[in-house]
């Protein structure tokens, strides 16, 4: 882009609505993390079912290896070093999302285990799961992640039917 | 009919394509906007100066894993230019309207 051209106000319309709509594209996601959360939750769930089906004393052990493979990632997530070329409203909100995200999910998790029902407790997580999905699935106009995330809602009512209420001691 | 002036900082090609950038994110770094913009470095760095004279944005010169980072951040009275900017420009293109 030169700077010294005759500027038309139309010209200068384009550049304003093409800038715009330069910095809008920018929100981006890889996909990598979903990948990969999404085949952790592939495995861990196979392991829960393998554990049932062999009538294991520890059925939720898959989670909890789940839960510290997360907890190291995170750690690698928020630590790593990188270079970010841009820094936009969007973005800071959604570092909210994801901080309200894991926190919510790691309450319910030490909830589980310390006393609550864990049909309950993952009936929550299928719901906290969701609203994030749902979250983030707009804001990178991903409907891929948008309509799992509605499912997983639907899934939620489903787990709430079936298990019993919340007991807190 | 009276036309708005339009800020003649503002009307140019580059520094337009900048402040239009920097008024849809917090901050970004130079490489940012010189992809944005296809702008060599050595122009983007003249414009980007004379905006920041004109007290349009901010710029913080610092290191990041031993790498110079320049960060370009529109104040409010760049904000408050810009916006009286679109509003001239509109009051030309369409100027039944004012």
């Amino acid at each position: 882009m030169e700077n010294d051209q005759p500027l038309s106000n139309e010209k200068s319309m384009e550049i304003i609505h093409q800038m715009i709509n330069q910095a809008k594209t920018n929100i981006t996601d890889n996909g990598l993390s979903w990948l990969l959360w999404g085949t952790m939750l592939f495995l861990t769930s196979l392991a829960t079912f393998c554990f049932i089906s062999i009538g294991a004393e520890n059925i939720f052990l898959g989670w909890n290896i789940f839960g510290l493979v997360t907890i190291v990632l995170l750690a690698y997530g928020i630590f790593k070093p990188r270079k970010k070329l841009v820094k936009t409203y969007v973005g800071d909100l959604m570092k909210l999302v994801d901080i309200g995200f894991v926190v919510s999910v790691f309450t319910v998790i030490f909830a589980m285990n310390i006393a609550v029902n864990p049909n309950s407790g993952f009936g929550f997580l299928l719901m906290v799961f969701s609203f994030f999905m749902l979250v983030k699935g707009g804001a990178a106009r991903s409907k891929v992640l948008m309509i799992p995330g509605i499912i997983m809602w639907r899934q939620y009512k489903t787990q709430q039917h079936q298990s019993s209420s919340i007991t807190l001691c | 009919m009276e036309f708005k002036e339009l800020d003649p900082i503002l009307h140019s090609q580059l520094r337009l394509a900048v402040i239009s950038l920097l008024i849809s994110v917090r901050e970004a770094e130079f490489t940012f906007l010189k992809e944005k913009t296809n702008a060599t470095a050595g122009n983007l760095s003249v414009q980007i100066n004379k905006l920041k004279d004109a007290g349009y944005i901010e710029v913080t010169k610092q290191f990041s894993n031993n790498y110079p980072q320049t960060i370009c951040k529109i104040t409010k009275k760049g904000i408050e230019s810009f916006e009286a900017y679109v509003n001239a420009l509109q009051s030309y293109m369409n100027p039944g309207t004012e």
